[in-house]
């Protein structure tokens, strides 16, 4: 019998950062998609139907990260969401106060603090 | 100086240094010193700004009392004497030379007219006082209007004093608000400004947070190696925004002389050519023959016109065809940068100026190229207009001063 592989979607529009991601969550034992826009991240989303979400909040598209929690956690209330920024303005705190809660992880940071998000998420 | 006369002065001494306002108080105090002379009307003229002409400040007890007086000065008439000194008696059955139309009108018969002055004697108008009657005025009467017209005076000296006073203090607060709020102004960009560096310098330390994380986990050597030219390239990445934010602020051109924009141009796409392949980047240049030179920094120039090539190709999807045109037209040069690229959507064409605006940001645009080039032009006494529409390619417009219209600082 086969364990259950965790689902996580990462979506990061930055390469590097993309790729770091993806190789640490699947060296973690999990299954994981990455998206590079919001619109890419909204599509998988549905088919994937992650567990786990890490998204950056400024993607390419006018899809921004809060509006990927919200749509995810619209079908599925229970998948975690971690959400990554750059600049944490206070307009950013609101926003997400709005959504509800999710864990705010500012760049740069390391994945000792991402596996400390994605537990308290 | 009678009692009465001197409770008259005294109460007029009180209400002068009691008076809020003005006005009411040279009105109210005109009205005391002609009740108490039995005058039938008093005015308070002011000389105009001129100097060669009264006009009148405040009138009690004429006919028209709303209406304004203008009265001519000549200089030997006794208006102009009474500014100069003793007190002017006017008596219509002896007439004299200058009296005013207007008392003439008003039917007044005697009067008596008191010069006024402020400020180390500088004559400010005069203070009149009339009967409609024959009235002879005494010696003590005149004595009196002349210590009234004192306390009148010295009242009028002080407001003139606490109105320069007060409006140096308000000039004072503009100041200060106007400065605080240029240095509020100055903050507000200043903070753009670092959001923008903190936000673009963000990614690649990001990456270089995770990757150098990565690797020290990682057996994987591929992976490792991999990791390490990745940290290389965004140290890089990461300095290149430094030095476009230097460049971006600094705000002055080490030197400048008579530059030769055809060679400046030649150089330009000599430059690009080595960075793009020929099947990224073609450039036709077309230059007018003897074109005059215009005065500047070649090497900023040169940095106009690569990065304005460098947008085009890097803008473009597949192969860039990129015209560069410069002629001499209306006593300026003129350089227009045309390529057959995406174009921009007319919502962002007025941002495209704007420091950290970039539609490229996730190929490594920092936002600052457009923003250098502006300021390099406009540092050159040159202008810079952008025209494009999506589907339609990008065509810059760039105009410059020739060399002896000199060369305007930043």
């Amino acid at each position: 019998m086969s364990s259950h592989r965790m689902r996580v979607l990462v979506v990061e529009d930055e390469v590097d950062a993309l790729e770091l991601i993806q190789w640490w969550t699947e060296d973690q034992g999990w299954d994981v998609r990455t998206a590079r826009s919001g619109q890419a991240a909204l599509e998988l989303g549905k088919s994937f139907k992650p567990e786990v979400l890490i998204t950056d909040y400024l993607l390419q598209d006018d899809v921004n990260g809060v509006d990927v929690i919200e749509q995810l956690r619209n079908d599925d209330a229970k998948v975690r969401c971690v959400l990554v920024t750059g600049l944490l303005r206070n307009t950013l705190v609101d926003e997400v106060r709005r959504i509800g809660n999710v864990p705010i992880l500012t760049k740069p940071f390391d994945f000792r603090r991402l596996s400390e998000l994605i537990s308290a998420s | 100086m009678g009692e009465r006369h001197q409770s008259v002065i005294a109460e007029l001494g009180l209400r002068a240094l009691a008076h809020r306002d003005m006005g009411a108080f040279v009105e109210e105090g005109l009205g005391m010193l002609g009740r108490a002379v039995q005058a039938d009307a008093c005015d308070l003229m002011q000389l105009t700004e001129s100097k060669d002409a009264l006009r009148s400040l405040c009138r009690i007890g004429w006919k028209h009392p709303e209406s304004e007086v203008t009265e001519e000065l000549v200089q030997h008439c006794a208006a102009a004497r009474a500014l100069r000194g003793a007190p002017a008696l006017y008596k219509r059955s002896v007439g004299g030379d200058g009296w005013p139309r207007y008392l003439e009108e008003e039917g007044i018969e005697s009067g008596v007219r008191l010069a006024i002055s402020v400020r180390d004697h500088e004559a400010f108008g005069l203070l009149g006082l009339y009967t409609r009657s024959q009235h002879e005025f005494s010696k003590r009467e005149l004595d009196f209007l002349r210590t009234g017209a004192v306390v009148i005076t010295s009242a009028i000296q002080r407001h003139i004093i606490d109105e320069a006073r007060q409006r140096e203090r308000d000039l004072a607060a503009m100041r200060r608000s106007e400065e605080q709020l240029r240095r509020a102004e100055r903050l507000a960009s200043l903070g753009t400004f670092a959001t923008g560096i903190a936000h673009e310098l963000n990614n690649p330390l990001n990456n270089i947070s995770l990757a150098s994380d990565y690797a020290e986990q990682t057996q994987n050597v591929e992976r490792r190696n991999k990791l390490l030219t990745s940290i290389k390239n965004n140290a890089q990445r990461a300095g290149q925004i430094v030095q476009s934010v230097l460049r971006f602020a600094r705000d002055e051109v080490a030197d400048h002389a008579a530059v030769d924009l055809a060679s400046v141009l030649r150089r330009s796409v000599d430059f690009v050519r080595a960075e793009f392949k020929p099947e990224r980047l073609t450039v036709k240049l077309e230059l007018e023959e003897t074109l005059p030179k215009t005065s500047g920094n070649a090497t900023e120039l040169e940095q106009v016109f690569v990065s304005l090539l460098r947008n085009a190709a890097e803008a473009h999807p597949g192969h860039c065809h990129a015209r560069i045109l410069a002629k001499f037209a209306e006593s300026s040069l003129r350089v227009s940068v045309s390529d057959d690229g995406p174009g921009i959507p007319s919502a962002d064409l007025p941002q495209v100026f704007d420091p950290f605006f970039s539609t490229r940001r996730k190929q490594g645009g920092t936002g600052l190229g457009l923003s250098i080039t502006h300021r390099i032009v406009t540092a050159h006494g040159g202008t810079i207009r952008v025209a494009s529409a999506p589907g339609q390619g990008t065509i810059v417009s760039i105009e410059l001063p020739l060399a002896a219209q000199g060369y305007i600082k930043a």
